[in-house]
């Protein structure tokens, strides 16, 4: 019973949600408006085990029980100041929240563009396939591309361009409506193994 | 009765439900083929790995919420993370997780907490080894960073839902020689997780990840279902590009309805 009556509330909020999401039925919506800030509320609950939890580093070496411990204002803070206060434009402290980490940002733009070049190598390097899942063959398609899209290949011929152009337009998109395809229906098959019960693990059942 | 445009999704609902009972029903009477994926084989080797070399398994199941759009892939990584606790419990082996969003940060500290208990440790699990971050992208992916590189863990596993810090993380596991695991919907990352990891699980490979690994027959089963409705989606698509190629939109605005 403990663990079924999340699961059947879910389960009636999701139809209460679908129902407004395709038919166009007055009870319907009021009940999705009110099903929507129950939801809020109880989610503003789960916030408060994560406002104690600042991020934490390891031992300083093996074996010591003492850990260090490194406040982090966005992480202890953000939840908390969120809720308590509002910015000049009446929004709730978005200025802490997205204007303090804004080294943070830098930085991570930096490591960014760092991180992008090192795959990059790697793969053209044609590392073998349990590496990259990715043969030797695709490698050609892909230095196509790259003439395509640089101008040096446009210099050494006018064809490269378009051959990139084809690539992109035609495999390409192929294979990506393919996979987002596939992912939209494994979506929704999740969403309803969720609302129907079948799959309950993120209620930690069947591990008990 | 329906919204305008919604009434062929409403139909694709009904209808994929309707497959997944189907797959169901077969899958309970006669075993269900699943073609082998290698992220998923991979699980026991890199926990396996860890625990040889006496480092952590990292886990992230991502920043992101367990409702909303992100809600299928961060409850699939959770999913997962359940099943990683388990093996890690069972080894011994330490897993330190970072999340990045409150709801998800509950439910992992519950399925975590369950791993332990359905291997008989319940000694070894700390909830302190299960870190918030941050709800910001690039703070969640600072922090992740730092874990990786302060810990050096053997093994990390990133699946859930990633925008631009999947290479910054990922790149984070490579720079510690730490077999990488991932597995993302979000198409858009997915090739810098198979660039920089050393196994990546696709779309939905990822979404019936769970389902696999717990080899239960209805989960297997509605993964199946989902295939009837593959099978439906590729003929609808051929048959609309011969369609639109004579000249003919009906299909496209049957489906637009």
């Amino acid at each position: 019973m403990k663990r079924s009556l999340p699961v059947a509330v879910s389960a009636i909020a999701g139809i209460i949600l679908l129902g407004d999401y395709f038919l166009n039925i007055p009870v319907l919506k009021a009940a999705a408006g009110e099903v929507q800030d129950w939801g809020i509320i109880l989610a503003a609950f789960a916030l408060a085990p994560c406002g104690h939890k600042p991020c934490q580093a390891p031992p300083t070496a093996p074996g010591t029980q003492r850990q260090r411990k490194y406040p982090q204002y966005d992480s202890a803070g953000s939840p908390f100041c969120n809720s308590f206060f509002r910015d000049r434009n009446g929004n709730r402290l978005e200025s802490v929240r997205l204007y303090f980490p804004i080294n943070v940002y830098t930085s991570c733009g930096c490591v960014l563009l760092n991180d992008c070049i090192s795959p990059g190598f790697s793969i053209l390097q044609g590392f073998p396939d349990e590496k990259t899942h990715k043969p030797l063959p695709f490698l050609f398609p892909e230095f196509l591309l790259m003439l395509g899209r640089a101008p040096v290949g446009e210099v050494m011929w006018s064809g490269f361009p378009r051959i990139a152009d084809w690539i992109m337009g035609v495999v390409n998109l192929a294979g990506s409506r393919g996979i987002l395809i596939s992912t939209a229906i494994g979506m929704v098959g999740v969403a309803l193994r969720v609302l129907s019960g079948i799959d309950r693990s993120h209620l930690g059942s069947g591990m008990e | 009765l329906f919204v305008e445009g919604r009434v062929s999704g409403f139909v694709a609902l009904i209808a994929i439900y309707a497959a997944i009972l189907t797959g169901l029903r077969r899958a309970k009477a006669k075993p269900v083929y699943t073609r082998p994926i290698a992220g998923l084989e991979a699980i026991n080797e890199a926990v396996g790995r860890a625990t040889e070399m006496g480092k952590p398994v990292f886990y992230s199941p991502g920043y992101a919420d367990v409702a909303g759009n992100t809600a299928a892939p961060s409850l699939a990584g959770i999913d997962l993370l359940g099943h990683v606790t388990q093996i890690a419990a069972r080894y011994d082996t330490k897993i330190l997780v970072s999340v990045g969003h409150p709801n998800t940060y509950t439910l992992a500290v519950e399925v975590m907490r369950n791993a332990y208990l359905a291997e008989g440790k319940t000694d070894l699990f700390s909830p302190d080894n299960i870190r918030f971050t941050s709800e910001v992208q690039f703070a969640f992916a600072a922090a992740t960073l730092g874990m990786v590189q302060r810990e050096k863990p053997a093994t990390a596993f990133y699946t859930g839902y990633f925008a631009a810090e999947a290479i910054i993380i990922a790149e984070a596991a490579a720079a510690v020689n730490a077999l990488a695991i991932a597995g993302t919907t979000n198409y858009f990352q997915i090739p810098f997780f198979v660039a920089s990891c050393d196994y990546t699980m696709i779309g939905e490979e990822f979404l019936a990840a769970g389902a696999f690994v717990s080899k239960d027959l209805n989960r297997i089963g509605s993964i199946a279902g989902q295939d009837y409705i593959k099978v439906a989606s590729i003929i609808l698509a051929i048959a609309g590009a011969i369609l639109s190629t004579m000249g003919f939109d009906n299909l496209s605005s049957l489906l637009g309805k």
